[in-house]
């Protein structure tokens, strides 16, 4: 819970700091140069966001406010340039929390059934997710080939068959656990969601799926 | 003969059980041709009639409405769509425009259009909108879409559509492009369109989806789409929606439409 508010806090910092940027794009034009996008482009595209959720509520719409990562990677393409990959970057390490009681491996059985499950944060006139009823999933699946049992596998994201062969070294541990927390500390504009920094997932549930790709027993480790 | 190259479709589909995404893909395609005809052609009968027919508090018909090529005009309207209409200054894709006709000709109340625009079998929930689009988009079948962007709003709506299309945002940090923006991509074993290298999706909807036992429209589909990545819901024949269909139609250009499809 206190890790939460934390989070949200840090979070709502950076997306603070974010609008402040973008509602004056101008303000930085120097930093957005030679993107994609020029700024009358991108400020017309904000013009559309508020005039186009009108029949959603203020908390639903909060969904639509852009952090500082999400409006570079936008102006850019996903490609932004070296000096921004790198704010970006350093940005989002920043954002990782870890569990107080260390990165550790879970359950590679629950893992499975996060990475395949692709329930939660669905919200609007459908009846929303409800995390109390039913876990949020990982959806790993819809990306990722894991078990090589498992061939519905999407191809968004690299292969991770065979994960756990490079060991579970404190290195690798936490390699792994940081890139599931925030893919956009390793890769800017990654195309990964950032599960723990938008609370998708929680520490124990990212430990789950670490086992999963990790735990020599699991079945994303077998020929 | 008919029946033969149906069993035999049925044959290949039977023995193919490969769990290979490529063999998937061709079954479906096999499936598809097997059906020849859409069970969509439903919803343009069924369009057709509700466009002729007098409606609203008003009770007149669609007949006087504005497509883009005149009063009453339906051929060849939707391979030109979205574009420009002076008379409410907006660019407006067929859905947004055919709203824009049941508000101002019948009389129909906005709210009222929008919360039935969508169909929901499951729920036995009817939507004319649906049938109305299916009808007016089959009305340019063998035709390719055409968007001039001769008018600065409709080049501005395909600019903004583009921005948007990138525009990262919500829990899981997706835009459009995260997923459609490349080629060979899959969610699961679910092929995704590529906005920058595809001339036949877009012109496949409306389209009628099995899974949903009805015809989608493209409206539905932003909808949807933004819905999957855990936005809020968009609204129906937003400006949004509306510049995000301009860019991609403009894409598709050189597409020859075939509506309503069938699609999973």
């Amino acid at each position: 819970m206190k890790k939460s508010i934390i989070n949200f806090i840090r979070y709502s910092t950076l997306s603070l700091a974010g609008v402040g940027a973008l509602t004056s794009v101008n303000a930085h034009a120097g930093e957005f140069k030679g993107a994609n996008f020029d700024s009358q482009t991108l400020q017309s595209a904000e013009q559309a966001v508020k005039e186009s959720w009108t029949r959603s509520t203020p908390e639903e719409r909060k969904r639509l406010v852009q952090d500082y990562s999400m409006k570079v990677c936008t102006a850019y393409k996903d490609k932004p340039t070296e000096a921004l990959a790198k704010r970006i970057k350093e940005l989002n390490r920043a954002l990782i929390e870890y569990p107080k009681e260390g990165i550790k491996l879970g359950d590679w059985k629950q893992g499975e059934d996060l990475a395949k499950s692709g329930y939660g944060m669905r919200i609007g006139t459908i009846k929303p997710d409800n995390p109390k009823k039913k876990p949020n999933g990982g959806n790993c699946y819809a990306c990722h080939a894991l078990s090589p049992s498992e061939p519905a596998a999407g191809n968004l994201g690299p292969k991770l068959t065979g994960y756990g062969k490079r060991g579970t070294n404190d290195a690798m541990m936490k390699y792994t656990y940081e890139k599931i927390y925030n893919a956009h500390a390793f890769y800017a504009c990654s195309g990964m969601p950032r599960f723990g920094v938008h609370n998708v997932l929680s520490s124990k549930q990212i430990a789950d799926i670490m086992a999963f790709l990790m735990d020599p027993k699991s079945p994303v480790n077998q020929k | 003969m008919k029946q033969l190259t149906k069993l035999l479709l049925m044959g290949v589909i039977g023995t193919g059980l490969s769990f290979s995404a490529l063999a998937e893909e061709a079954s479906v395609k096999d499936y598809r041709a097997m059906l020849e005809d859409s069970p969509g052609d439903f919803w343009v009968d069924d369009g057709k009639d509700l466009f002729y027919a007098k409606a609203g508090p008003k009770n007149v018909s669609l007949e006087k409405c504005d497509l883009g090529k005149g009063s009453g005009v339906v051929e060849g309207v939707y391979a030109e769509l979205p574009k420009y209409f002076a008379d409410i200054n907006q660019v407006m894709d067929l859905e947004a425009r055919l709203m824009h006709c049941m508000i101002t000709l019948q009389g129909k109340n906005k709210d009222s259009i929008i919360k039935n625009a969508f169909s929901n079998p499951k729920k036995g929930k009817d939507s004319e909108m649906e049938k109305i689009v299916a009808f007016v988009a089959a009305q340019s079948n063998g035709q390719k879409f055409q968007l001039s962007l001769a008018h600065p709003k409709e080049m501005e709506s395909y600019k903004t559509g583009e921005a948007l299309f990138w525009r990262r945002s919500g829990t899981m940090d997706f835009s459009c492009a995260t997923c459609h923006a490349a080629d060979g991509k899959r969610i699961r074993l679910q092929t995704l369109y590529n906005a920058y290298n595809d001339k036949e999706t877009i012109p496949s909807w409306p389209t009628y989806r099995v899974s949903k036992s009805t015809v989608r429209t493209m409206q539905n589909r932003m909808w949807d789409c933004h819905w999957q990545m855990r936005l809020p819901d968009v609204d129906f024949g937003s400006k949004a929606t509306v510049d995000l269909i301009t860019f991609m139609t403009k894409q598709s250009e050189g597409g020859v439409i075939q509506v309503p499809s069938i699609k999973r």
